[in-house]
């Protein structure tokens, strides 16, 4: 019985192994390179543990008592001193040499994503052909087997770029802007987070990434691309006359606000609130009453003072923001 | 136990139980018509002399000479103080007959320093029956009583009326509107003078809302509790709605500082996405038709710069409490600096109200 809980226990540990957040299961080449240094890293510290079990059995088994001082020096300098300067210039030899690929830029005419972090949430934008830029929020989309140029930046605090399965931590940080390139993979939905603490809620900045074929990447940046179509609908009204505008921008209705992330639209990203609701009209209605409470100290007040009508009617508009 | 310790002791214990014996059996006249002993009257107003001027030490009094302070301070004079400390020539008939005697104000105010005004008029003074001010939040409120009190020996009944009563206010006859109508006029349009904010015209809900907040504490303002604590939530609304209602008619103003009136709209249009501020007429407008947006929301258009000015300063302070509604400011608001209040207040208050 014993065994079978502790091999249920192995198998729970490997689960985490795989997965849309996983350093192990990577899909894009940064991310590859990574997991291939700490597998050989585990591989080789494996060794050493077993050679040095294997020393330790020989010494207490089969040959106890005093040992020759002069061959004993030589494993306390040659196995304490010789051995790990040796391991640990190679180990750093090949974490460093994948550093300046990271950090290269990606050929021209890559996709290039500008991403800013703020207390907390990621502004995300595109960079057009014609020097024009789609802004969107808390997901990225990336096609599949490109390189793709990213330049990180923050609008406040000091925060981190991670998606394990694809690349990262690189800080990102106020008034400076790191570059870091890259060529996914496999396509697939991934997560990411903030990997350097920022601020009370800093475990509820997410991040999506999804990465496709080149086609579904070109109608999705099309369909970003597009401005809201005014409708008049109570929706639409609640949003502009109860100052939502102030700080969100939706293309097409009112382009006021550069504060808050931009929600043209974002009816068709996969949750709300940089990662952390699903996105539907029932937790947008939430997120509206009680944003203190989901995520505490953002930026943004609650809005639970407004009639309920002009809350259902937000809701229900910005989830058909598709 | 050491000998000497033991006659102590029990002296202390006789003592003890000969105050108790006097105090239960009642004996000792706690009457206000006998006043106190000359020596008791001593210590209780040295103590307090002492402790006003202890705890103002490290304090400093703003510029005190600004007309509109005067005519607030004078205003909550007329509707708080008076019925105790009487008006220019002698104190209220109360006054006489407590212990201790209520001061008539005007000879006595040259004894204390600014900052010791400050002092007593937001605090208070224990077993005299002076309170505190109604709202600790609002010192600017404490202050403008302050630069009052400084005038009020120079004042003759004339000039005092003239000071506190918006003309012809003392005539209405409906008690409440009269009240307000000291500071604010009938017609809400606070005598022009930029030392009130301006009711006419504003949005009824904003002002039920915050009449409201008022009576509650939950807007602070030592001042505006006094007059809407007592009422109920229907004349609450009625004043709302008669001040909704009137014309406005534009502040008298001195200067015009056109450059800070430009940067103001920017700011108020724009906000300011660095400092994580939202843009004003996001909420109050004026929108595309020039209005507010939602009648929650209160019109800036024409309020006194310096009405707005106290308004953010005590946002930013997180003292100025309000209805409901008020948390949008706070985050909207906090990192402002002192120019850009200046200057956004200068903004609102240069656009026209149109009736």
């Amino acid at each position: 019985m014993k065994q079978l809980k502790a091999e249920f226990l192995f198998l729970f540990l490997l689960i985490s192994c795989q997965g849309p957040y996983s350093a192990l299961g990577p899909a894009g080449s940064a991310a590859r390179t990574i997991s291939g240094m700490f597998w050989w890293l585990c591989g080789a510290g494996l060794a050493i543990w077993l050679l040095f079990v294997a020393l330790e059995l020989y010494a207490i088994l089969v040959k106890p008592g005093p040992h020759d001082l002069k061959k004993t020096r030589l494993f306390v300098i040659g196995g304490g001193v010789i051995f790990p300067v040796i391991i640990i210039t190679i180990s750093i030899y090949f974490s460093l040499a994948p550093l300046p690929d990271l950090v290269k830029m990606a050929p021209k005419g890559s996709v290039v994503v500008k991403v800013s972090g703020l207390q907390w949430w990621w502004r995300v934008k595109y960079p057009l052909a014609n020097d024009q830029e789609i802004e969107v929020a808390n997901e990225i989309w990336l096609p599949v087997n490109e390189p793709v140029q990213f330049l990180l930046s923050s609008e406040d605090v000091i925060h981190s770029f991670w998606v394990p399965s694809l690349a990262g931590k690189i800080d990102m940080i106020p008034g400076q802007t790191n570059h870091l390139s890259f060529t996914p993979t496999k396509t697939g939905h991934y997560l990411g987070s903030c990997a350097e603490f920022c601020g009370t809620s800093h475990a509820l900045m997410r991040l999506d990434v999804k990465v496709v074929e080149r086609n579904v990447f070109d109608e999705w940046l099309k369909k970003q691309e597009r401005s809201v179509k005014k409708t008049g609908s109570p929706g639409e009204t609640a949003f502009v006359s109860n100052g939502c505008i102030s700080c969100h921008t939706v293309r097409g209705i009112s382009s006021l606000g550069k504060i808050g992330p931009d929600l043209t639209h974002v009816g068709s990203r996969r949750r709300i609130g940089s990662g952390i609701l699903n996105n539907d009209a029932n937790q947008i209605h939430r997120w509206i009453d009680e944003v203190d409470l989901i995520k505490p100290e953002a930026k943004m007040p609650s809005f639970k003072s407004l009639p309920i009508e002009e809350r259902k009617a937000l809701a229900k508009w910005l989830e058909g923001l598709k | 136990m050491k000998n000497w310790l033991r006659p102590i002791i029990l002296f202390l214990i006789s003592l003890g139980t000969l105050g108790a014996v006097v105090m239960i059996s009642g004996l000792i006249p706690i009457s206000a018509s006998s006043g106190h002993w000359p020596i008791t009257a001593w210590i209780l107003e040295f103590s307090m002399k002492r402790s006003v001027s202890t705890y103002t030490l490290t304090k400093e009094s703003p510029h005190l000479e600004d007309q509109r302070m005067i005519q607030r301070g004078a205003g909550h004079y007329e509707i708080g103080c008076k019925q105790c400390h009487g008006g220019v020539e002698k104190t209220n008939i109360i006054g006489l007959h407590t212990t201790p005697k209520i001061p008539h104000l005007p000879p006595v105010i040259k004894e204390w320093k600014p900052e010791e005004l400050f002092r007593i008029v937001k605090h208070g003074v224990k077993f005299t029956g002076m309170p505190a001010w109604p709202s600790l939040q609002r010192d600017d409120e404490v202050w403008s009583m302050v630069a009052f009190l400084l005038q009020f020996p120079k004042l003759d009944w004339k000039s005092y009326q003239k000071l506190v009563h918006a003309p012809g206010s003392e005539k209405i006859e409906h008690d409440v509107l009269r009240s307000c109508s000291h500071c604010h006029g009938l017609d809400g349009n606070g005598r022009q003078t930029g030392a009130f904010p301006l009711l006419s015209g504003q949005n009824a809900e904003y002002l039920e809302n915050s009449l409201k907040a008022y009576a509650k504490g939950e807007r602070h303002s030592g001042t505006m509790k006094i007059v809407t604590y007592n009422l109920e939530s229907e004349m609450l609304k009625e004043l709302a709605l008669h001040y909704s209602k009137q014309k406005r008619r534009p502040l008298v103003k001195q200067s015009v500082d056109q450059s800070a009136i430009e940067e103001g709209s920017r700011l108020a249009k724009m906000g300011i996405p660095e400092q994580h501020v939202a843009s004003c007429i996001g909420c109050h407008g004026p929108d595309e038709s020039g209005l507010t947006r939602k009648p929650y929301f209160p019109d800036l258009r024409g309020q006194p710069a310096d009405y707005i000015t106290t308004q953010l300063d005590l946002f930013l302070k997180g003292k100025r409490g309000g209805s409901e509604h008020v948390q949008l400011m706070h985050k909207a608001v906090h990192t402002l600096t002192e120019l850009q209040i200046k200057n956004l207040a200068l903004y609102f208050e240069s656009l026209e109200f149109k009736n």
